[in-house]
């Protein structure tokens, strides 16, 4: 589904991801995890088309060229990006902009625009899925929404646009305990057999819940480390230390 | 009802001067002289109000004298060579329910027409007058050009003036709610002169929108104790439009209030232009004065994302100028003036959803306007707002 190879990025000449090889199939879940600053939010928002980086390698979704599409394009093609830092809009409702969005999405994959009965019906049910109380869809995106709620905003959009690549960007990040167990069950619900997650993590206890397949380490731009669900657990414990140590 | 006609005395016009500070951003003159036939006889185009029981307080003006002696050039000149204009009076204690409207027809001729409209609202009255100044109707629904439209070469076929002299009595109210509509090729002058006596409250509402040139001049004189003005507003440039929104306050008396919240949104080759004076006397004691600006500039799409500016596009041009003279020293007086471009985060955000950087440009656009727009008292209006809005390319 995605294949990414010898993938370069830098902001201002300063580069951030280094020759990062990463590849994903249907179905799978996978981790990445890794020190700050080694360039994880970096590859969310290049997978993204973020502006701003210049960027080198190739990246193929689906066969295409990710990074030759706009960031709608690549909204098209399935993917999904949750943001670290969901962003307020003022004067813009959920509901309108899911309305907008939703129904671009699905022109451009081939169905027809939702009638605006069926479209409340979906907003209700996936709203639900994470907890979001009704309220806050009448309200202007993210605008004086708590930091779990904006959590839960980026998990149920992403649910109404069933993207088929989901990359959650620390979304566990300033959650409490149980705000982190909503999300983490609605993203789990969310698994298919044909879409895929690449979920950005600095703790253990959202993949907890989310059971990754593959947990990759991050660093200095590079994936260093690829393993099984018990890497997680040996970061969890021993830090990264220990694996600069043994790279090193 | 239609005005009739009073030819003017003199084709010669003494514009004001771009040299002076209030015409610093629109040189009429120049535009004048875009005139396409500025020689050839003047007619007047008609103005016209819709049925309502009110009706009947509006005369025939052409011989009226004014409410008050012109206070200053462009209302003396108006005047001079008006082709004739409205009157209302509303006698004291009356409360007007339903709202006046008045739709000023579209021009038909070319060249330039004057008009003189007077309101006087008597002790205790209570009216609200609603108009619209659409001047682009005749043309059908395609007279919105396109942002490439050139707008130094485009010939001006007609010019309208305006001006609305407003007498406010004791604790009277009057509501003003306006829409100002100028495509391509058409420009508006508008100026209201008004004075408030004690306790009286006036409240304007103005949307311009357009491709063409409107300035806008709203004066306002408090000369009685605790009076209030309260001005709202929203300017919406595109095609090459030229709208310049000027306020005037002038607080004399004691206690006086005033508010003013303006946006104003120029997308790419298009200019808006803010000028916000008030004035407190040395009398006007606890005076509590309120100006908030808030401006827009559209970058277009080539340049936004990142490719080599097209040579006939650039982007919005925003003049923001508050000017506070206070000369009393128990006051209060706070002003803000932004302006800026689309958050490239909220742009990128909106992508990553799914709509191409237009749609989101037009959605965030939207909602800057949006703050305006919820605010307008008339649904009519603010309809038919959505409506121009709704159908608007920003490129």
């Amino acid at each position: 589904m995605l294949e990414i190879i010898d993938l370069h990025a830098s902001v201002d000449d300063k580069p951030i991801l280094k020759g990062l090889n990463l590849q994903i199939r249907p179905g799978e879940v996978h981790a990445i995890m890794g020190p700050n600053g080694s360039g994880k939010s970096t590859l969310s928002h290049v997978l993204a088309g973020r502006p701003g980086y210049d960027v080198r390698g190739s990246v193929r979704f689906n066969g295409q060229d990710l990074l030759d599409l706009a960031p709608e394009e690549r909204a098209w093609a399935g993917l999904f990006l949750a943001f670290q830092y969901p962003v307020e809009i003022p004067g813009v409702s959920n509901t309108n902009f899911m309305r907008s969005a939703l129904n671009q999405v699905r022109s451009h994959r081939g169905l027809p625009a939702l009638e605006a009965g069926d479209f409340l019906k979906i907003m209700r049910e996936k709203a639900g899925l994470v907890q979001l109380d009704p309220s806050f869809l009448s309200r202007p995106v993210n605008l004086g929404f708590s930091g779990g709620e904006k959590k839960r905003n980026e998990i149920f959009q992403m649910a109404m646009l069933d993207p088929q690549l989901a990359i959650l960007d620390e979304t566990d990040s300033g959650l409490d305990i149980d705000a982190l167990r909503i999300v983490a069950e609605g993203v789990r619900k969310l698994r298919r057999e044909d879409n895929s997650f690449l979920v950005i993590t600095h703790y253990q206890r959202l993949l907890d819940h989310l059971r990754p397949d593959i947990v990759h380490v991050l660093m200095d731009g590079k994936i260093v480390r690829t393993g099984n669900d018990t890497l997680a657990l040996e970061l969890e414990e021993k830090g990264y230390d220990w694996l600069k140590a043994e790279l090193a | 009802m239609s005005s009739s006609h009073t030819a003017p005395s003199t084709t010669k016009i003494a514009w004001p001067s771009s040299r002076l500070e209030a015409w610093k951003y629109t040189d009429l003159d120049q535009w004048a002289s875009k005139i396409s036939r500025n020689d050839g006889p003047l007619t007047p185009s008609g103005w016209q109000g819709q049925p309502h029981d009110l009706l009947d307080l509006f005369t025939e003006l052409h011989n009226a004298e004014p409410l008050f002696p012109a206070l200053d050039e462009l209302s003396a000149l108006i005047h001079a060579a008006r082709h004739g204009g409205w009157h209302a009076h509303i006698p004291a204690g009356t409360t007007c329910d339903t709202p006046l409207r008045l739709l000023y027809a579209p021009s038909v001729t070319e060249g330039w027409s004057g008009f003189t409209h007077q309101i006087q609202v008597d002790e205790g009255a209570k009216l609200t007058l609603i108009e619209e100044f659409d001047e682009g109707r005749p043309e059908g629904n395609n007279t919105e050009k396109s942002a490439l439209q050139e707008s130094d070469t485009t010939p001006v076929e007609k010019m309208n003036l305006h001006n609305l002299q407003v007498h406010l009595g004791r604790g009277a109210k009057l509501k003003l709610i306006r829409l100002f509509h100028g495509p391509a090729a058409k420009a508006l002058v508008h100026q209201i002169d008004a004075l408030q006596e004690e306790g009286s409250k006036l409240e304007v509402q103005t949307i311009s929108l357009g491709s063409g040139m409107i300035r806008n001049n709203i004066h306002i004189q408090q000369k009685g104790d605790r009076c209030s003005s309260t001005l709202l507003g929203l300017s919406v440039a595109f095609g090459g439009g030229h709208l310049d929104q000027y306020s005037r306050i002038q607080h004399h008396a004691l206690e006086g209030n005033s508010h003013q919240h303006y946006k104003a949104i120029a997308a790419p080759n298009s200019t808006t232009i803010f000028n916000g004076v008030l004035r407190v006397e040395p009398h006007a004691q606890q005076t509590n004065a309120y100006q908030r600006s808030s401006n827009l500039m559209l970058d277009p799409v080539s340049l936004a994302q990142g490719h080599p500016l097209k040579p006939t596009l650039r982007s919005g041009k925003v003049n923001a100028k508050p000017e506070l003279q206070i000369f009393a020293d128990n006051v209060k007086c706070s002003h803000g003036a932004t302006m800026g471009k689309l958050n490239t985060e909220s742009i990128f955000y909106l992508q990553s959803r799914g709509l191409s950087f237009e749609e989101a440009q037009r959605m965030l656009t939207l909602a800057f306007a949006m703050e305006i727009v919820d605010q307008l008292e008339d649904e009519v209006i603010r309809n038919k707002v959505m409506a121009h809005l709704d159908q608007l390319k920003w490129q």
